[in-house]
């Protein structure tokens, strides 16, 4: 632990708070630092247990933890179940003539896949619509959604490496601006 | 949330502290609670430890069994349980009410020996 560098501990406590951010009411008031703890709490019950995470020494410390970490944030979600599915109609957003709109429907590209049927959860939903001016970033989400590769992604939506890594970059300062990323959001493909 | 949440270790550590800048945030701030929590598991865990040991009981680390994000383990010598969550930030349980009577038994027959 002494080994971290001050980034590393604040790249470890932005990925707690964008994980936090996504897990929505799935986080049960749950927060960035109770996710570092179970993290750090998996790596020493599994020092000496078949339980807990093992710590392979040849896999860098911060790498552990960030699979630790994302393997609670499953876990939590997991566990909130079905509970925690919406109905598509509540994630709908409305248009200034009242016309509902799905948050993919606002995606530049011809080719977002818009299937409201995906769009289940409210976080989700809520990230999308803080973009729907930001095309760019609305394309990375819906990647990110889709589960594609950075390269997949970068092909499909026809984005350079610079213009993927600034729309990434807006979607990070956006959602974590003015606030310690402590606050909940929803798992999901993102 | 896992693209997001592992594309900020894509950053270079220049990147990493100007994002957060850009946030109204302050790094070493952030730096500063990591490393808080993470002292404040490892120095719990092994005071907690080290609290069931000075009571004499028998504790295997390989007994540690997570149900519900609990984790329960027991005493070797005489079976009182004890359990662990980081919410709770101690140890709960039988073990930690009184000395294990095993163990208590062995030192007094230390003595009068």
């Amino acid at each position: 632990m002494a080994a971290l560098t001050r980034e590393d501990k604040v790249r470890l406590r932005r990925s707690a708070a964008y994980r936090i951010r996504g897990l929505g009411r799935a986080a049960h008031n749950r927060t960035a630092d109770d996710l570092l703890g179970e993290a750090q709490l998996r790596t020493l019950v599994g020092a000496g247990s078949t339980e807990g995470r093992h710590w392979k020494r040849k896999v860098d410390f911060v790498q552990h933890l960030k699979g630790a970490m994302q393997s609670i944030a499953t876990c939590w979600k997991q566990k909130s179940g079905d509970k925690e599915t919406y109905l598509v109609s509540e994630v709908l957003i409305f248009g200034a003539g009242g016309q509902e709109i799905s948050p993919l429907e606002n995606v530049a590209s011809g080719e977002a896949a818009a299937d409201q049927s995906l769009i289940a959860k409210e976080e989700v939903a809520r990230i999308f619509r803080m973009f729907t001016d930001d095309p760019e970033a609305t394309q990375v989400l819906q990647g990110w959604y889709d589960d594609l590769k950075p390269n997949e992604l970068r092909q499909k939506y026809g984005l350079d490496e610079k213009k993927f890594a600034a729309a990434k970059k807006r979607i990070r300062v956006k959602l974590l601006s003015g606030r310690n990323g402590d606050s909940g959001g929803e798992e999901h493909g993102i | 949330m896992n693209h997001l949440a592992d594309s900020v270790f894509e950053l270079s550590d220049k990147e990493i502290l100007d994002e957060v800048r850009e946030t109204g945030a302050d790094p070493q701030e952030e730096a500063d609670r990591t490393s808080f929590v993470l002292r404040r598991v490892t120095d719990t865990w092994q005071s907690e430890n080290e609290r069931l040991s000075n009571l004499g009981h028998a504790i295997n680390p390989n007994n540690w069994q997570c149900i519900d994000e609990i984790y329960h383990n027991y005493c070797l010598s005489c079976g009182s349980s004890v359990s662990f969550t980081t919410a709770m930030q101690r140890m709960e349980g039988n073990a930690l009410d009184e000395s294990c009577p095993t163990y208590e038994y062995v030192q007094k027959n230390k003595v009068v020996r």
